[in-house]
């Protein structure tokens, strides 16, 4: 099953790292221009519009300090909001679990969660904690919590039919199968609801961020992207959105790899 | 005192839908009996009502191993292995044990059953390691490890090869002959009711009824050549012309 590292390195990290090289020329050449000698092909965009990737390098540099801090915060308001959502979420997952009427009564305000728009609830949450740290976790916590709710419940009460005849044949006690049963079987439906609320943590993050209408002391990426954007300093705004998408694929990569870890056993769980 | 002694049960689904009528018979212990019939005649249904986990609308069951889960003497095996997929195959065997209060014994016991299945080196792999006939091996196993009374059989080997299922049909009755517990095998396969069962039950649909009863004089070990005999192929003939007589008096075909 496994491949040599050489192997693994031209097959996996070769051609998204080529397209990367790609992308990144055509961005160049689009923001300053293509001519051969005289001839002019492309004139290039205006510097306020489409900074070119050097400007971006040199704005993230001189800027290094502020984008760290925005980054670091959000991240930790990110990850704070989807730690809670896991913890919240298994717990509503297993009382929605153990009673089918507390369930049906409370379903449709648990799709509140997921139908409200978060930069509808946004300012609120604002107005309510203030921004910074706080805000991005409760937004974060509030967009990430719907998935773990809805895949958790599945997950502890989709079970195998024969597995619970089983259960009963052996006279198990409602404690035997929950430990033994519903919740091994909840696992990788947990993991498939942290991989999406951990995606939509940083989104949360920041759009709870974006809202914060007055600059603080410390601020999260949001409020950068707000702010370079306002100042229209776009080379900042540029660093600031990619630091975004790194964050988010950084979060995305580090669930997706504990949940490998926490699924090497359920590898043969799609029966 | 038979094993199990079935009066007149019926049932009838909450959608009005008669799934089993007036069906009466007994089973003696340490009897193996294969129930056979086609799909839908409602053999699994039968099974369950057995297992306890159906109540009949009507009739009723009594004898030595009638409510058996109660007593923990009740095993049944699946149409699939049914085995927790995070478990190993040791782990899956010991369940039953568990979920009884596993004592000191239970790893020695599990080992033994692990090793007679023929799994001894596959103990600690994972379910989804596992082919499907090894699987089902797993779930005899698991099936066995509380020394039950009473097995119930709800077509385990119908997904498997030919092949696979010859050899598991062998090593089924040479586990039974060990252990000798009574066992009841639902199956739609002619030659499986009859390479396994001392009786054959056929039962007919719509709705599920006993439409015949058969004693397979074969005597017990029963060799893989048995299959190739003449009386063998006489036997399926007979149960066959059974199974469409049942059909065509209900009407179908």
């Amino acid at each position: 099953m496994k491949k040599s590292s050489a192997r693994h390195v031209l097959e996996y990290v070769l051609p998204p790292l080529a397209l990367f090289v790609v992308v990144l020329l055509a961005w160049y050449f689009y923001a300053s221009g293509i001519s051969i000698g005289d001839l002019v092909i492309w004139k290039g965009m205006p510097k306020y519009l489409v900074p070119t990737p050097s400007a971006v390098w040199t704005a993230a540099v001189e800027q290094r300090g502020k984008l760290a801090m925005a980054t670091g915060l959000t991240a930790l308001g990110a990850l704070s909001g989807f730690v809670a959502s896991l913890v919240a979420g298994a717990l509503i997952a297993f009382i929605f679990s153990q009673s089918p009427m507390i369930q049906r009564a409370a379903w449709p305000y648990a799709i509140f969660l997921q139908t409200v728009p978060i930069v509808a609830i946004a300012p609120l949450i604002i107005i309510w904690f203030g921004s910074g740290f706080t805000a991005i976790a409760i937004t974060a916590f509030i967009i990430s919590l719907f998935p773990i709710i809805t895949n958790g419940t599945q997950g502890l009460t989709a079970l195998n039919p024969q597995a619970v005849e089983l259960f009963a044949i052996h006279r198990a006690t409602r404690l035997q199968k929950l430990m033994k049963l519903r919740i091994p079987n909840s696992i990788p439906h947990f993991v498939t609801g942290a991989k999406t609320a951990g995606g939509l943590s940083v989104i949360g993050g920041i759009v709870g961020e974006f809202f914060a209408g007055f600059p603080g002391e410390k601020f999260g990426l949001g409020y950068l992207i707000y702010q370079s954007s306002g100042q229209q300093k776009i080379d900042l705004l540029f660093a600031a959105i990619i630091c975004s998408t790194l964050l988010g694929l950084g979060i995305f990569t580090a669930v997706g790899f504990a949940s490998r870890f926490v699924l090497r056993r359920w590898v043969g769980n799609e029966e | 005192m038979n094993d199990l002694d079935a009066q007149s049960l019926s049932l009838t689904f909450g959608n009005g839908v008669q799934a089993l009528r007036d069906v009466s018979f007994t089973v003696e212990s340490s009897e193996f009996v294969s129930l056979l019939g086609p799909s839908g005649c409602g053999k699994s249904t039968l099974l369950r009502i057995i297992a306890g986990l159906l109540p009949p609308t009507t009739g009723t069951m009594t004898g030595n191993a009638a409510a058996a889960s109660q007593r923990n003497e009740l095993s049944f095996v699946f149409q699939s292995a049914t085995l927790l997929p995070w478990r190993t195959v040791a782990q899956n065997v010991r369940l039953p044990l568990e979920l009884a209060g596993a004592d000191n014994d239970a790893s020695r016991r599990v080992a033994e059953m692990v090793e007679l299945v023929g799994l001894g080196d596959f103990a600690n792999s994972y379910p989804h390691e596992l082919s499907g006939g090894m699987q089902m091996r797993a779930s005899l196993a698991r099936a066995l490890v509380i020394k039950p009374r009473l097995l119930l059989l709800d077509e385990p080997f119908g997904a498997l090869d030919d092949i696979t299922r010859q050899h598991l049909n062998e090593e089924l009755l040479s586990l039974w002959q060990r252990d000798k517990f009574t066992a009841i095998f639902v199956t739609h396969n002619v030659s499986e009711a009859v390479f396994l069962g001392q009786r054959v039950m056929v039962m007919t649909p719509r709705p599920g009824n006993i439409h015949g009863m058969f004693a397979i004089p074969f005597p017990y070990p029963r060799a893989r050549s048995l299959r190739s005999s003449a009386e063998f192929a006489q036997w399926n003939g007979v149960l066959s012309n059974s199974i469409h007589e049942g059909h065509a008096q209900v009407g179908t075909s």
